[in-house]
């Protein structure tokens, strides 16, 4: 047990280092270019959709994201912001069935996922 | 002869008597006698010639006897060996199968094992990285400032306007 708190304890670390840092160890994970190349045609037809993000969003940060939903789906659509702790952080789009994750959460998920599959 | 007291006349008769008696004896009394000893003698003899001969089997059968007691010992004596060698044999094949057995069993437990130590490692492994995921989610919930979330939406906002469509 004390290994493994001593394990975790340096994964949290490493993870939080990562996040405050930026970025550089892309590989880990997946980028969100590749999450977009599947918008699907349901998607292209909806009128609405949904915004998580852990803390309120700024006008700016909303209407830059309405524009870009605009130019993935062709088309304007009604965006419906909600707050979702359970992120942890980042924003969470979901057009009908087409989701463009990038939460820490999810994440978080797949590096565990990545380790364990070693 | 007178002298002598013996009178010739009577001494011709008693030789006369004699002659006839021992005509008659011999004719009546002798020779069933002897015919009947002859007779005897032939059984005795055909009885000993008998007895030599029942000896003789007796000696053959007892010669053939311990011929066939010596054959029969030998046969035994075969017999056991060769029992004694197939049940050495069958020992032996027990012994192997035994520990062929043996060895699988073994080998199958240290499969087993190796089995359930990969299998307890990787849950271990799952477990601790589940833990920390969890850690981490718990800690970046309280070290993540409303700027720093800012900052990861602007980062993934500006990522998705790289994208071409």
């Amino acid at each position: 047990m004390k290994m493994l708190s001593k394990d975790a304890r340096g994964f949290i670390e490493g993870v939080a280092t990562y996040i405050r840092r930026g970025s550089r160890a892309k590989t880990m994970i997946p980028r969100v270019q590749s999450l977009l190349t599947k918008v699907s045609a349901a998607a292209k037809k909806e009128q609405n959709a949904v915004v998580n993000s852990v803390v309120t969003l700024l006008p700016a940060e909303k209407k830059r994201i309405e524009t870009l939903l605009e130019r993935f789906l062709g088309h304007a659509v009604e965006c419906h912001y909600s707050i979702d702790t359970s992120l942890v952080g980042g924003i969470k789009i979901q057009v009908a069935d087409w989701v463009v994750d990038s939460s820490l959460t999810t994440q978080l998920t797949k590096i565990a996922r990545s380790i364990v599959s070693v | 002869m007178e002298q002598l007291g013996i009178e010739p006349n009577l001494l011709l008769a008693q030789i006369v008597n004699f002659l006839i008696i021992f005509f008659v004896l011999s004719k009546l009394l002798y020779k069933p006698i002897v015919g009947m000893l002859e007779k005897r003698k032939k059984e005795i003899e055909a009885g000993l010639a008998l007895t030599q001969k029942l000896r003789e089997e007796e000696e053959k059968m007892n010669s053939r006897k311990e011929k066939l007691m010596g054959e029969a010992r030998k046969e035994a004596q075969n017999i056991v060996e060769a029992g004694k060698k197939e049940a050495e044999a069958q020992g032996k094949e027990i012994i192997e199968a035994a520990h062929e057995a043996a060895g699988g069993i073994i080998a199958k437990g240290k499969t087993d094992v190796a089995a359930l130590r990969t299998s307890m490692e990787k849950d271990l492994r799952r477990a601790a990285v589940d833990i920390a995921v969890a850690m981490t989610k718990q800690l970046l919930s309280k070290i993540l400032t409303p700027a720093d979330q800012h900052k990861l939406i602007e980062k993934h906002v500006k990522e998705l306007e790289k994208v071409n469509v």
